[in-house]
């Protein structure tokens, strides 16, 4: 029987490095106003699930990113939540995952380091980012939604659930933005930490395939008429171009879900098709 | 326009009229950039290709019956009430027939709560039209006691249309020094089509409509050249909007197609006046002189390069330095990460690429060497 000898030197090398990172994660939610994003946006079975084994630090954000990603609301909130949470829990290697435009808001944290004096530390303390279907390079539908918008002289005449954050996803809106105020996009200075993004490729609503229920019910009728405005390949809100648009891509749904299931918008944010596993064995 | 600035390994000391640092708000910061990428340089042009149009109309008009034009079967019908002061639309009283043959054109209806289900669409419902149907006009009517006053947004998207509005700009960001102007073309399978009506209009971030300058030409193609407002809403209030209607005909087909793009228009207040690399014995620097025609907090990017020992020039590192700075002309100081370069391995001769001056309070791009 052969052992595989470590030298011992190595091996104290490792204990070192590992003994000296502090590990902390961070749940950051999309568009909308949260004030219990655990229980509401991500729920606790999906976040107890990604940190078991992996320690009990952890902050789920609640901010309001139904504003601009730049505003006090959105990215100053958050990053006076995870400075707090870095502080006050010392943690030099922080694992942040997004959903949806939660992802343009971490970015823009990263992109621009002298706007806030905050910024600095927390692009410093992260590790890596894991980004749920982000928004990156926004959404046709949320152009769709505003356009009715051009037609009042002030904006307080508002069709459906558009606010400040859903004009900023307008597909021509973020291709402003990745082109001047962010990176991480094609042709750009990639962001300082790594920007892996979690893709998903399809909606499976057959109502008779219990999978079709995990992280919410969407009817078939209403992604029929959606999927007008988006590529084939899409999470039902966001096409995978979009998602695949900054950073990196970690992997899509069906490469790695159980039953190689795929994940639509919703259920990116949820313990679906053993997204959390994952999650919890790359933290 | 590419512009570098190439500076000898040299020690070199510049002697400055203004050193003085304005505040002390002063942050700077680095991080490192793969050698491998390639960066653009300078502004990026954007296009954008629509085919789909919308329109509002009154309720007045919805009971009378309004026309709509397509141009391929299955065809997407949205209904949208406004937010407030509408009646919510029945979907069981909307009615979509075939102007030439008066036959129902509706394949499906999809009622507001079923498509609000998605979490894009709300007061919207939907209406697909027959594959069966023959491409041409519809009429699209209600059968409900509307009030005239109330107000709806029609939209028509046809995903699989040959025809498409394409929009076009060289950049998305412009100064208040900078001319604007923009081209659309109206195409079929990149076949021009004739515009017989374009109504072209600039909307502000809070809604506020400028008219633009429009010529169209004969081959489906148009030219725009967008007057600046008088007082400028800067990227930090959000985007302009440039938004095009045009209406035209082709083998008996009128198209419609509608399109935007979005635009940020920042006040022109400093630009770069000279950027200078300091390689001293033991530290890389830049400064970079400002002109300001106000104080603000102003910050400066760039990306630096540096040479391998093959002689190759490579991207090390993306730096940002902002500070606040008073009107007049003041020195923003550019440092560099040490190890960065040293990890890098590259030596000089440096450059500085792609510099850029951003103005903080507006959240835009103000100059750009």
């Amino acid at each position: 029987m052969k052992f595989l000898k470590i030298p011992s030197l190595l091996l104290a090398l490792c204990w070192s490095a590992t003994a000296f990172a502090n590990t902390g994660v961070a749940f950051v939610h999309g568009t909308g106003k949260q004030t219990d994003a655990y229980t509401n946006y991500w729920t606790g079975d999906f976040v107890q699930s990604v940190m078991n084994g992996n320690g009990n630090k952890y902050v789920v954000i609640n901010c309001d990113f139904d504003q601009f990603m730049w505003k006090p609301e959105a990215a100053g909130c958050l990053a006076e939540q995870l400075s707090t949470f870095i502080t006050q829990q010392n943690i030099n290697a922080l694992y942040v995952i997004t959903h949806s435009n939660g992802g343009n808001v971490i970015r823009w944290i990263m992109s621009n380091p002298t706007l806030d004096n905050r910024y600095p530390g927390i692009i410093n303390a992260i590790r890596e980012v894991t980004a749920l279907a982000p928004s990156s390079k926004g959404t046709p539908l949320a152009d769709a939604s505003n356009n009715g918008n051009t037609f009042e002289q002030s904006v307080g005449w508002l069709l459906g659930y558009t606010s400040d954050a859903v004009r900023q996803q307008q597909v021509g809106w973020m291709a402003q933005y990745n082109n001047n105020n962010l990176y991480g996009t094609a042709g750009r200075p990639s962001l300082p930490k790594p920007f892996k993004a979690v893709i998903g490729s399809d909606v499976d609503s057959a109502f008779w395939d219990s999978d079709s229920y995990c992280g919410g019910y969407q009817y078939q009728l209403g992604l029929e008429i959606t999927q007008n405005w988006l590529d084939d390949c899409s999470d039902g809100f966001l096409e995978c171009s979009s998602q695949a648009g900054a950073g990196s891509v970690w992997f899509y749904d069906k490469s790695k879900t159980r039953g190689r299931e795929p994940l639509s918008h919703h259920q990116s944010r949820r313990d679906c098709f053993n997204l959390d596993k994952i999650l919890r064995d790359d933290i | 326009m590419k512009n570098k600035l190439l500076i000898l390994a040299t020690a070199s000391i510049s002697l400055f009229a203004q050193t003085s640092y304005a505040a002390s708000d002063y942050a700077s910061f680095n991080f490192a950039i793969d050698a491998k990428q390639e960066l653009q340089q300078g502004p990026q042009a954007y296009s954008v290709s629509s085919n789909e149009y919308w329109r509002q109309v009154s309720g007045a008009e919805l009971k009378s019956g309004i026309v709509l034009h397509t141009t391929q079967p299955g065809a997407v019908v949205l209904l949208s009430s406004a937010k407030q002061g509408s009646t919510e639309l029945d979907t069981g009283l909307v009615q979509l027939n075939s102007l030439d043959t008066q036959q129902s054109a509706i394949e499906k209806k999809v009622s507001a709560s079923d498509l609000a289900s998605t979490g894009v669409f709300a007061n919207t419902m939907a209406i697909t039209t027959s594959e069966h149907l023959q491409a041409g006009s519809l009429q699209l009517v209600s059968q409900q006691s509307l009030s005239d006053k109330d107000r709806y947004i029609v939209t028509v998207k046809e995903k699989h249309s040959p025809y498409a509005l394409k929009l076009n700009i060289a950049q998305q960001s412009f100064t208040s020094e900078q001319t604007i102007s923009a081209t659309a073309q109206l195409h079929m399978h990149n076949q021009g089509v004739n515009i017989q009506q374009l109504n072209a209009e600039l909307i502000a971030p809070d809604g506020k409509k400028y008219p633009v300058l429009s010529s169209v030409s004969q081959s489906g193609s148009a030219q725009f050249y967008l007057s600046k407002p008088e007082q400028i809403q800067s990227p930090i209030n959000g985007l302009y909007e440039l938004k095009v209607s045009t209406l035209g005909k082709d083998q008996g087909l009128t198209v419609q197609r509608n399109a935007k793009l979005a635009i940020a228009l920042v006040d022109h207040n400093a630009s770069i006046q000279a950027v200078t690399l300091k390689d001293s014995a033991d530290k890389l620097s830049a400064q970079v002189e400002i002109e300001a025609s106000q104080s603000s907090r102003f910050e400066v990017r760039a990306v630096l390069y540096g040479t391998t020992s093959q002689g190759k020039l490579i991207p090390v590192m993306e730096s940002h330095a902002a500070q606040t700075l008073s009107a007049g002309t003041e020195q923003l100081a550019l440092t560099f990460d040490q190890d960065m370069l040293a990890k890098a391995g590259v030596s000089a001769p440096y450059q500085l690429q792609d510099i850029r001056l951003y103005d903080q309070q507006q959240l835009g791009l103000v100059d750009r060497k």
